[in-house]
């Protein structure tokens, strides 16, 4: 009986230490590269940039000069979403950050990959995002 | 390797009900150590500094887009922070704030100042708005109300909930 729960006990803790050594390095790569903060921060900004530019009385252009390469950004279904963009669509990305805006007259949506600049214009409340200078 | 060197020591280890405790107590706390600290890692960074109320963010639109309720002339041009009261209409907030998993919801209504203070025209509300829960914050705004073709001194008068 002692002899089984010696095994037991070498095999559980075998198992939390591949647990570890699994998962760690996967989080600990995200952590280091700051990939998790960058699209939550940039998913938040974009959305509430969107809510300042629909506010905004006139035509307006403006530049988000924020590198965003290796990610997609996506504005649809009113939300804001940045995934990596080795995956295909943002249900793919288990890390996926998303936030809502709310939008004025319309139903904005625009899928751009790897931006390394984002251009938004406005022109009589008709709102275009496009990754190069429009 | 001889991991236990004594007989008593290579007992206590293999102790079953012992690794047994061991796992329940253990194993949760490493995954959860770890969930915190992956979360608040990311929230910190993300965190929106306290200045910048998004609440109020969304206001603006109210008084200043001409597809909300903002005063627009015969050329075209808009007069940000004049409420033209012939669009203060449920219907134009349906378009002004459509329906979204946004965290606010807001209660509108406006004052006339120009004869001293009195209720002026209809409430609207954003379709998010619930009759449950406290209203998180109350406020008035000083704006012009634009009707029988002059402007007046007016309020709008704000109703905030926190719906998330």
């Amino acid at each position: 009986m002692a002899k089984r729960g010696l095994l037991m006990a070498v095999a559980l803790v075998g198992a939390i230490i591949l647990l570890l050594v699994l998962t760690v390095p996967l989080l600990a790569e995200k952590i280091a590269s700051r990939k998790l903060e960058l699209k939550a921060a940039a998913s938040r900004d974009i959305a509430l940039l969107l809510d300042t530019i629909y506010a905004c009385p006139y035509d307006i252009e403006l530049e988000y000069d924020f590198d965003l390469t290796g990610f997609t950004v996506e504005v649809s279904d009113n939300k804001v979403k940045i995934y990596d963009a080795s995956y295909s669509a943002p249900e793919n990305d288990p890390f996926l950050a998303q936030y809502s805006f709310v939008p004025v007259n319309g139903n904005p949506d625009f899928t751009l990959g790897n931006p390394k600049k984002l251009f938004f214009r406005k022109t009589g409340g008709i709102l275009t995002l496009k990754d190069e200078n429009i | 390797m001889k991991i236990f060197d004594s007989k008593k020591s290579g007992e206590e280890m293999s102790n079953w009900f012992w690794w047994k405790i061991f796992a329940l107590v253990a194993v949760p706390a490493v995954v959860l150590f770890m969930f915190s600290f992956f979360k608040t890692s990311v929230t910190g960074a993300s965190e929106i500094p306290k200045s910048l109320e998004e609440e109020y963010l969304l206001i603006s639109r109210f008084y200043d887009s001409p597809d909300c309720f903002a005063y627009q002339d015969e050329v075209g041009r808009v007069h940000p922070g004049v409420i033209d009261t012939s669009k203060f209409k449920q219907e134009n907030m349906d378009k002004c704030f459509p329906e979204s998993d946004a965290h606010y919801a807001y209660y509108l209504s406006l004052k006339d100042l120009t004869y001293g203070s009195m209720d002026f025209g209809d409430e609207i509300k954003t379709s998010n708005w619930v009759e449950e829960g406290a209203v998180i914050k109350e406020l008035g705004k000083d704006i012009l109300l634009f009707y029988d073709g002059k402007k007046h001194n007016g309020e709008l008068k704000v109703k905030i909930k926190n719906v998330r």
